[in-house]
């Protein structure tokens, strides 16, 4: 019995590390979510680059965008909505469809990037497919390849320049530096990724020399994004649980992958100073992380390395029960695991539904070009890329015209229940229409039914129309 | 173990569980408030099958976190009559037990185990905290005093099972498995920095219990977890628990608290005892928490009592061996009788006389039930809210503030109603929550120190329709 089981453990513990089993892996666990809301637009990302691309092959690269905050310059990373009028032009295939299929096949050509990237290194077979196993599990690379985010042309590029350097033909660095050249119309931190890798690369092979055409690549970043150099490490004040999935991260890091790395770097640790190296490439990679919460994901592709290390230095401790030493190690996987499967629950559901859809179809057909939609910063994106109209604020806060300002009177007008000033504010910003969904009235703003602008509106018909009620979605008008 | 203590540790116990049982029946009702709300659960339990996940009477509706365990052990039971009564009084008792085992543990000396067990057995703080109460604490200090025991004990194979099959029902139980977490780490730091060795067995154990009670939380508190983040800790509570020095000594108990320090000294310092420092280590913990604000007052006083209880066997051990050598020797028979008198002067007297009736007349809620319609919402104070949903009705607030909405604002909101002056201000709040009834009976009088609701001047808006209790007509 015992035999038979032992043999069944070799069988599967061949299967799961062999490539196409962990590709297939993958490419399910990238797929899952599609099946269950369907193949189309998902997500704010996916709106604002929908967007946003349609409107650079409209106009070129326009200097203006009149629908963000009610109107704003076009300072924008064009990395990715070029790239996509770029494909578009090329292949006539259209936005639409390339938003939902490009992070699939993105995402799965990164996995393979990473497979043979790690396989290049000779990493022992088990660590290698963990190492992608839990890179498939985190929720940073789910989120960057479950829908189209600003991360999956930049991510699959600094995969694939990393992979073209470390191979030795022929054509290949001029391809890798072409790679890194495209990089520099992603932001910042994309870069400074992609760089720092190549250049301790070069300097454990002792080839530091190579690094110096990649060098010029810094200035041509800089000069691409002079006008996001305050914003483009985006070094603002982020709460420290958003680094972390469990604590409401949208992309946060599992704190079981966590523990795995910990354990991962005392496995690093047995040789000292030996691995000085990765030391130093792990703390600026941190210092970064630190400066730039959207770090993570590159954070995730290091410390899934590092977690299956851990995984293998837990398992090869000599312990005095196997069978805690088993139980543990279930618990740290299933930790990890379970951060994967409730990130691929969590984006399920299609983001906007169809009620909120139709509303904001139904905006776009009450309303005329000039009009701002006042509603939580959550639609503002879609309320300018479905219904096609302004916004009072949206997530795209860098360089928003008077963002403060307006955060200010938005939470001033959610919360007060004086109608004098709340149409003052209105009236300033030329807001004409008000979407509430029952996310807003259940936590989000509000707690109970009769709370601040919610009171106004039910109290003060000859002001405020509900035009829309449609499961707990309403819209309103100012008459 | 020999007869003699046997017979004495079970008098002890049956003396608990009398004087435990005795102030439970003394009143018709539980009391407690979360009590009720633990009863509706396990009702629910019998009639659906399910625990509540969402609890339509709390708060207007709110979804709600259930560690299940509890509820299903207590479900199994409910088939007796008063097992609300009857159980808890049980768990209350059996920490004389526990406490016997550990302290034997610790003193290796049967006199002083068994005065530690009639010490553990009769604690100020079980009046405020365990008895005549239906709490989840009732059984999760016993199961954690247990877990305590089973790791001093760890080199015997079938403790160390039982220290992991607790730790798991633990963290199936309460969070409250989080002050296990606690407490072994700082027992790590302890040994650490007392340069004792921990054997590899316990360090295997302290990791697979670290990362089992942390999984099995983040999956029942995932929903929390996301919507706090770090605040989680804080629970979503409202209430900023204020301490009395002295009061909080007090319901420890004089002499836990007397000798339970001179132990911890002697223990800690001079013998440099393991089982002790793991002790030192859950009072280190429960202060920890206590002075973070991270865990209420009372039962972070009820953990810290019982530790210093069980530290107590150790100055009590060194006491007779040291009366032993004294020229009073001679008198050594007397010795246990004055430590008895003793123990009834500080430890049995005070727990008696500190156990008040919290709940004296819930008949109003009765009538409310029978006279309002379904879907109803009652005002009371916060400690009535799991009353009224008891009663089938909705609460405006309750203690169970996880997920909750907008707790704080609630409170003030309630207070407001209670306290306030302005007729405007309560009708608006009245309506905003769509309050149907004010419950105001002598105690809530009391509670906010008022004759009746300031801002009433007629009937118009507020009907008196029972003695406590006004109707919102308006």
């Amino acid at each position: 019995m015992r035999n038979a089981l032992q043999k069944l453990k070799k069988a599967y513990t061949k299967l799961f590390v062999k490539e196409h089993i962990i590709l297939l892996i993958g490419f399910i666990a990238l797929t899952l979510p599609y099946f269950f809301r369907g193949f189309s637009l998902h997500g704010q990302e996916s709106y604002f680059y929908y967007r946003i691309s349609n409107l650079i092959l409209g106009e070129n690269i326009p200097s203006y965008d009149f629908l963000s905050f009610g109107g704003r310059a076009f300072l924008y990373s064009i990395g990715s909505p070029l790239t996509l009028a770029l494909i578009k032009l090329l292949s006539g295939i259209s936005i639409e469809t390339l938003l939902v299929f490009l992070p699939l096949i993105f995402g799965f050509l990164s996995l393979l990037l990473f497979y043979h990237i790690l396989k290049y290194f000779k990493l022992r077979k088990n660590t290698l497919s963990f190492s992608c196993y839990l890179l498939i599990l985190s929720p940073a690379f789910l989120y960057s390849f479950v829908h189209f985010t600003s991360f999956a042309i930049p991510l699959f590029l600094n995969l694939l320049g990393f992979y073209l350097v470390i191979n030795k033909k022929k054509l290949y660095p001029y391809l890798a530096f072409l790679v890194y050249l495209m990089l520099s119309f992603f932001e910042f931190i994309h870069v400074l990724f992609g760089l720092l890798l190549i250049f301790f690369y070069f300097y454990k092979i002792k080839e530091l020399k190579r690094f110096i055409p990649y060098s010029f690549i810094i200035l041509l970043t800089l000069y691409l994004n002079n006008h996001f150099i305050k914003f483009g490490l985006d070094i603002i004040n982020k709460k420290i649980y958003g680094y972390l999935f469990i604590f409401g991260g949208e992309y946060g890091l599992s704190i079981f992958l966590l523990f795995l790395a910990f354990f991962g770097l005392m496995y690093l640790w047995r040789r000292k100073y030996e691995n000085i190296v990765y030391y130093l490439f792990f703390v600026i990679n941190l210092f970064i992380l630190v400066l730039n919460i959207k770090y993570l994901i590159y954070i995730s592709l290091i410390l899934s390395i590092l977690a299956a290390h851990g995984l293998k230095y837990i398992y090869k401790l000599r312990w005095n029960s196997l069978l805690i030493r088993d139980i543990t190690v279930i618990i740290l996987l299933g930790g990890v695991i379970s951060s994967g499967i409730s990130f691929l629950a969590g984006n399920s559901h299609q983001d906007p539904n169809d009620k909120i859809y139709n509303a904001l179809l139904l905006l776009r057909e009450k309303t005329n070009p000039r009009d701002a939609v006042l509603s939580h910063e959550k639609y503002g994106i879609y309320i300018n890329s479905i219904a096609n109209r302004k916004n009072f604020v949206d997530v795209n806060k860098a360089y928003a015209p008077r963002a403060e300002l307006r955060y200010y009177y938005l939470n001033k007008i959610f919360h007060s229940r004086d109608l004098t000033n709340t149409l003052k504010v209105f009236n300033e910003f030329r807001i004409t229409h008000i979407l509430i969904t029952p996310e807003m009235k259940n936590g989000l703003v509000w707690n109970t039914k009769n709370e601040g602008l919610l009171y106004l509106l039910n109290k003060n018909p000859e002001y405020f129309k509900l035009i829309y009620n449609q499961g707990g979605i309403e819209v309103w008008e100012l008459t | 173990m020999k007869k003699k203590p046997l017979r004495i540790l079970a008098i002890i116990f049956l003396l608990s569980l009398a004087f435990n049982l005795y102030l439970s029946f003394s009143s018709s009702y539980l009391n407690n408030d979360e009590s009720y709300f633990n009863l509706r659960v396990i009702n629910n339990i019998r009639s659906t099958g399910l625990p509540i996940f969402y609890d339509e009477l709390s708060y207007g509706g709110r979804a709600l976190i259930v560690q299940p365990l509890f509820y299903y052990l207590f479900t199994l039971f409910s088939f007796i009559p008063f097992y609300f009564k009857i159980f808890p009084a049980l768990l209350i008792s059996s920490l004389t037990l526990i406490s016997y085992l550990i302290a034997r543990e610790i003193t290796n000396d049967e006199n002083s185990s068994l005065f530690t067990a009639l010490l553990a057995g009769f604690i100020p703080i079980y009046s405020k905290v365990l008895i005549n109460q239906f709490s989840v604490y009732n059984l999760v200090l016993p199961l954690i005093a247990l877990i305590i025991f089973c790791f001093v004990k760890m080199e015997e194979k079938k403790y160390m099972v039982y220290f992991i099959i607790g730790s798991f029902l633990l963290a199936l139980m309460h969070s409250s498995s989080f002050l296990l977490l606690f407490i072994l780490l700082f027992y790590l730091l302890l040994m650490n920095t007392e340069n004792l060795e921990i054997t590899k067995l316990k360090k295997e154990i302290l990791i697979f219990t670290f990362f089992l009670v942390l999984f099995i939380n983040v999956l029942i508190f995932k929903r929390a977890f996301l919507a706090y983040g770090f605040n989680i800790i804080h629970g979503n509570n409202p209430i900023h628990y204020t301490f009395n020095v002295l009061q909080g000594l007090y319901m420890i108990g004089i002499i836990p608290l007397f000798l339970g320090i001179i132990g911890l000294y002697q223990g800690f310092f001079k013998q440099k005892k393991e089982s002790i420092i793991l002790i030192s280590s859950m009072i280190l913990g429960v202060l920890f928490l206590l002075i973070l604000n991270l865990i209420n007052i009372n039962i972070g006083l009820l953990f810290l009592a019982f530790g210093l209880t069980i530290t107590s066997s150790l100055a009590i051990k060194n006491f007779f061996i040291y009366f032993e050598r004294t020229k009073f020797s001679s008198f050594r028979k007397l010795v246990p009788y004055g430590f008895i008198l003793l123990f009834v002067l500080l430890s049995l007297i005070p727990t008696y006389f500190n156990y008040n009736k919290e709940f004296n007349d819930l008949s109003d809620f009765q009538w409310m039930r029978e006279n309002s319609d379904e879907g109803d919402i009652i005002l009371t104070p916060l400690n009535y809210g799991h009353v009224v949903t008891y009663f089938s009705r909705k609460n405006v607030i309750d203690s169970n503030f996880l997920l909750a909405p907008d707790p704080e604002q609630r409170a003030y909101d309630v207070d407001l109603v209670y306290d306030g002056w302005s007729f405007n201000k309560a009708v608006e709040l009245l309506h905003e929550y769509g309050i149907k009834y004010i419950y105001i009976s002598k105690e809530v009088k009391k509670i906010y120190n008022i004759e009746d609701l300031k801002y009433v001047k007629d009937e118009k808006c507020l009907a008196k329709v029972k003695e406590s209790i006004y109707k919102v007509v308006c």
